[in-house]
């Protein structure tokens, strides 16, 4: 990285750090691993900064390097809770903690077919690559491209139509 | 009241995490930040993106260039600090007033001034201080080589060039070379010396 991409890298950093930090703490309720979530994200952007400079969307590209990273947390800490919990095991008849903030399958609209639940959190919960969610559901690579696109858009039909998300 | 807050917050939520996973090439940051301010009881800890991007180039310096040469240059620096501080250390005090030796620098004081370049600054200034007089804002007058209280001052020709006598100094009157030989010079050499004995 020469001088010209540190310091565009850095103007980077300045404008969205603080709001994708927002978001890291937001989902994780926890400040220090949103900052080393925060500085993996920009870690990644450095080694890409041509790629990322040429980019329509740097944001929308950050935004998919945290949600990745955020997976990948989220799929580490529910590890490590399957492992501690024969050690510690909680009291019968309480309920479990809920998750502090919402996961994805409980924001999808509730019309989604069941291909389309499932295509979209492989990809944007679990963080699985196309190859990976090919080779789990037993499809072609670029049938599984086809119907993460199909997903989204009826997704985003369904939305339009919800209260909450007037545009 | 609170019912309506609580499904506010909760379609923000909902909206978050769809602008952040599904939908992030159309998000923006304004709409962003807006979500989180309904969202958030209370603002995250203190978040400074100069100290943190600070802190990213200094925990993987291997992935910024201009650190690497920063650090480099840090340890250069503070080579020849020590460079210098052993020399302060070593060599005898040059004071007018007193020929005894200078207090010698202390390791507090060296270390304190290593590491930044303003530090080398003033570790010269302590060297100086401390084994030299201190400067003084203009230049002595008097202990300038050449000139003397009295003397012509500097800008002034040493001899007067409307004087014929000190023309030697000139060009124009002084010979550049020997007179060319002429033949009359030539022959008028006498070819004996003369004999005291034949008049």
């Amino acid at each position: 990285m020469n001088s010209a991409e540190a310091s565009w890298l850095h103007t980077l950093y300045i404008t969205y750090a603080e709001t994708l930090y927002r978001i890291a703490c937001y989902r994780l309720q926890d400040a220090n691993r949103a900052q080393d979530l925060l500085h993996s994200v920009f870690l990644a952007a450095a080694q890409k900064v041509p790629a990322l400079q040429a980019h329509e969307n740097p944001l929308g590209w950050l935004l998919r390097a945290l949600n990745y990273e955020l997976s990948h947390e989220f799929a580490r800490q529910a590890k490590q809770t399957a492992q501690e919990q024969p050690l510690h095991p909680s009291p019968a008849g309480l309920a479990p903690t809920p998750p502090p903030s919402l996961g994805l399958a409980e924001v999808l609209p509730v019309q989604l077919s069941p291909r389309d639940r499932e295509i979209l959190l492989l990809f944007y919960e679990e963080g699985l690559s196309y190859q990976e969610i090919a080779q789990r559901l037993g499809v072609p690579v670029s049938t599984c491209g086809t119907w993460l696109s199909r997903a989204r858009k009826h997704c985003r039909a369904y939305l339009s139509h919800s209260p909450g998300f007037p545009d | 009241m609170s019912h309506t807050t609580s499904s506010a917050r909760r379609a923000a939520a909902q909206r978050l995490l769809l602008e952040t996973t599904l939908f992030q090439e159309e998000t923006s940051l304004p709409r962003l930040q807006a979500l989180l301010t309904t969202l958030e009881d209370q603002p995250p800890p203190a978040f400074s993106a100069e100290a943190s991007w600070r802190q990213l180039q200094a925990t993987h310096p291997d992935c910024f260039p201009l650190r690497r040469a920063r650090a480099w240059r840090r340890w250069a620096l503070a080579g020849s600090a020590a460079a210098l501080a052993a020399l302060v250390l070593l060599l005898p005090a040059q004071t007018k007033e007193s020929t005894a030796p200078a207090p010698a620098l202390s390791q507090d004081a060296v270390s304190q001034v290593i590491p930044t370049s303003a530090g080398l600054a003033a570790l010269y200034d302590l060297a100086y201080l401390e084994n030299l007089a201190p400067p003084s804002a203009c230049p002595d007058v008097e202990n300038l080589p050449f000139f003397l209280p009295g003397d012509t001052a500097p800008g002034h020709l040493p001899f007067d060039p409307e004087d014929k006598t000190q023309s030697i100094f000139l060009l124009e009157d002084a010979p550049l070379s020997p007179a060319p030989f002429s033949q009359d010079s030539v022959q008028n050499i006498p070819s004996e010396p003369a004999s005291p004995e034949t008049p």
